[in-house]
């Protein structure tokens, strides 16, 4: 389908022994294929005389030859006999035609000629319509793969037929302006010598629409080195169209791959073709010129032909370029966008996306973040679990333990009302003074300021008595401040003030110097000492009243705080040591046996315990240890205590 | 006639016995005040109290027991046992205790009063 007027492999040192040297190997493979075939099965096979316009290494017209081949044998059903040489010009100068010619002529001399004469290119159909008469006139003749171009002049006679191509350059100039609309100049590479120039006249020619848009830089007059120079400098807004090569200015031979290779490799601009043999060797894309479908149309033809078709008859028109093609991999490295691309466009050699690349990796990591998701969810159920229980827990608790302080209170009552009588007494009867003051008109023996002094502190000190048992009879949950346990000890001795005078026991404290700040609910924390004291006067129900005794001490420690009642009662029965903070373990027959119970949740709900044990002497202790709350910068030895008690404190 | 009955106060609550001295002032002789029941007797014998105005519970001494002991030792004193306790098994044992009157602490002044003027009408 190229013009190859003057195109040659073999002759760059322009040598006539040479070139003449490279022309015999050329005849003798057409000679070996004949050989080859046995004359039996000679005169069965169909035969075909392919003449071509370009040695091996032209992608386009090897791809064509190789997919007819294929094409071929399969319309006509059995192997068919190709037999194939170069008529085109092998170099800047090359074999005379005429010693083509007989060449071929000598070939057939003995034999019949071949079915099917088949032209490759233009300059191999130029060659075959020149000698036209001399190349078995009577055997029909195809231009295949040949720009209609190499075709104008006389029509084709009746035993003569083509398929031909229209090559459309211009549309590929207009797919580069559409993707690349900021483009200046077009780099044309269209090899050297005739097949060079003939492109460049007639290109120049097609482009002038172009002319005010674009320069055309040309490369026939250059050797590859300066081309591969002159690709590696091009301005940003340039763009390189590849034709065909073959050869350069200097005759030198190429094969278009290694030369694709090497521009891709050096081009500072993208490169277009209009082949699609071309396209997976560096081309961006455009609207290509589809080989492999005009092997098949061609095979088509000449399978008639060789059926017996009348060439005539067979008019095919010319072939035109494809919808554009594009290469993914070349719009990336050009970042070009696909939105930019001709409508109807194909992207193809496009990567693999991220999911195609990471797949693995990505359902590895989905696999692991699913795992952990459902690690994470499970712990938060536990750990919601685990709430719902602590509150469930910690509301039992609370409820129990209000249960316990209404139970206390009612224990109390008398002593409640006991405590709040005298007061109101107070009150009373200085209300009475008062009135009687002013019937009498005297105020000599109830001064008014001293009496009214007097109600109101005693109205306060009724308030406080309500207060405190208001607080014990109202349902509780626990709220933790800091504390110092001291004041939770003196709350605890004024509930029970009333009960410790009737059953005339003794209360003695023993409490620490230093605070004893906790971090903890007031009001529980009372209700655990009131049981402990309770517990105590109960223990010293039957001792004699002389030794009844109840002492309260506190002791600090590095980390945390103990409190302890101790009485001089009957002590505890062996009997219950080891269940004595279990539900419903009580020697009292009025009690339910939930005091310790309670006193003991409520003390481990502040992260403390509960521990009871016989006095030596007589009675029990009862000891409580809370986590201590340190002010911040405090000193936490417990050497103020040492101080207190007059102890000799260790040297530091 | 008799001179103004000498009133002795035994209460630990030294509010309560501020607020009787300015009520009974009025009309008696406030000699004095306790707030325990140790030495009780001696302290009437002393300060010629005709009545003793005795709260039941007393740190050092069940009130009851102190009436007993000076109403044993000196009947001519009068016992009036002024307690929060009003319940009638209280007015029992406090008149078992040789008491003579009884009077509920939050009953209005003019019980105790009126209690005072019986004993001192019962003294003529």
């Amino acid at each position: 389908m190229h013009a190859q007027h003057a195109s040659g492999r073999v002759d760059t040192c322009g040598a006539d022994r040479g070139l003449w040297r490279a022309f015999r190997i050329a005849l003798l493979g057409g000679l070996l294929v004949i050989a080859a075939t046995p004359s039996d099965a000679q005169a069965a096979l169909k035969q075909v005389l392919v003449l071509q316009s370009l040695h091996r290494g032209n992608l386009v017209l090897d791809q064509f030859v190789g997919d007819f081949r294929v094409q071929l044998d399969k319309r006509v059903g059995e192997p068919v006999n190709v037999v194939s040489m170069v008529v085109g010009p092998t170099g800047f100068v090359g074999p005379p035609n005429q010693a083509v010619v007989d060449y071929i002529r000598s070939i057939y001399a003995n034999r019949r000629p071949p079915d099917l004469v088949m032209t490759v290119g233009g300059p191999a159909a130029a060659f075959a319509r020149q000698h036209r008469r001399q190349l078995f006139p009577e055997v029909p003749l195809l231009f295949a793969s040949v720009d209609e171009r190499y075709l104008r002049g006389p029509p084709p006679t009746d035993n003569e037929t083509a398929v031909a191509v229209i090559n459309d350059f211009p549309r590929l100039i207009d797919d580069i302006l559409r993707v690349l609309p900021e483009t200046k100049q077009v780099f044309m590479i269209v090899g050297s010598g005739a097949l060079g120039q003939f492109w460049r006249r007639v290109l120049e020619d097609e482009f002038t629409r172009f002319r005010d848009r674009l320069t055309f830089i040309w490369s026939d007059d250059l050797s590859l080195t300066d081309i591969l120079g002159r690709v590696a400098s091009l301005p940003s807004n340039s763009a390189i169209v590849y034709l065909t090569f073959g050869a350069d200015a200097q005759g030198g031979a190429y094969a278009d791959e290694p030369v694709l290779a090497s521009l891709h490799a050096a081009a500072k601009a993208p490169m277009f073709g209009a082949f699609s043999s071309l396209f997976g060797h560096g081309i961006v894309g455009g609207s290509m010129m589809s080989i492999g479908g005009l092997a098949r149309n061609t095979a088509d033809v000449a399978s008639q032909i060789l059926d017996g078709t009348p060439p005539r008859s067979l008019r095919t028109p010319p072939q035109s370029p494809g919808e554009p093609i594009f290469d993914w991999r070349e719009l990336r490295r050009w970042d070009i966008p696909e939105s930019r691309l001709p409508p109807g466009s194909v992207v193809q050699f496009r990567g693999p996306s991220l999911w195609d690349e990471y797949k693995r990796a990505v359902l590895a990591a989905i696999g692991v973040l699913v795992l952990q998701s459902l690690l994470i969810a499970w712990l938060l159920y536990e750990r919601r679990a685990r709430q719902r229980a602590e509150i469930a827990s910690s509301r039992n608790l609370a409820l129990a333990a209000d249960a316990d302080r209404r139970e206390t209170i009612a224990a109390l009552t008398s002593s409640i009302a006991h405590e709040l009588k005298q007061p109101l007494s107070s009150i009373l009867h200085n209300a009475q003074a008062l009135q009687m003051a002013a019937e009498r008109s005297s105020s000599a023996s109830a001064p008014t300021g001293e009496i009214l002094a007097d109600i109101e502190a005693e109205a306060l000190l009724a308030a406080q008595i309500i207060d405190r048992h208001r607080t014990w009879l109202r349902t509780h949950q626990i709220q933790k401040t800091p504390i110092d346990i001291h004041s939770v000890v003196s709350e605890s001795l004024a509930l029970v003030a009333h009960d410790l005078g009737i059953r005339q026991i003794d209360a003695n404290l023993n409490l620490s110097s230093t605070p004893c700040t906790v971090n903890g609910d007031h009001v529980l924390l009372v209700q655990v000492v009131v049981n402990l004291l309770r517990n105590a006067m109960d223990a010293l129900a039957e001792a004699p009243p002389a030794t009844r005794q109840i002492t309260i001490g506190s002791k600090v420690n590095m980390a945390d705080v103990e409190v302890s009642v101790h009485d001089t009662g009957s002590g505890l029965p062996a009997e219950l040591v080891g269940t004595l903070f279990s539900p419903f373990v009580t020697t009292k027959p009025q009690g339910l046996g939930m005091g310790l119970a309670i006193a003991q949740g409520i003390v481990h709900a502040h992260g403390g315990t509960i521990s009871a044990h016989n006095n030596r002497d007589a009675g029990a202790t009862f000891t409580v240890v809370l986590p201590r709350r340190l002010a911040p910068g405090s000193d936490p030895s417990p050497v103020n205590d040492a101080l207190a008690a007059g102890l000799p404190t260790p040297s530091r | 006639m008799p001179g103004r009955l000498r009133v002795l106060i035994v209460d630990d609550h030294p509010s309560l016995v501020r607020a009787i001295s300015r009520l009974l002032a009025f009309d008696y002789e406030v000699v004095g005040s306790l707030s325990h029941g140790k030495g009780l007797l001696q302290a009437a014998q002393s300060l010629q109290a005709n009545v003793i105005l005795l709260d039941v519970n007393l740190p050092d001494i069940d009130g009851l027991t102190a009436c007993r002991q000076v109403t044993q030792a000196a009947p001519e004193i009068k016992v009036v046992i002024f307690t929060a306790a009003s319940d009638p098994d209280a007015r029992r044992r406090a008149s078992e205790a040789g008491a003579s009157a009884f009077v509920d602490k939050i009953e209005s002044g003019g019980e105790l009063l009126s209690t005072f003027k019986s004993l001192d009408a019962g003294r003529n």
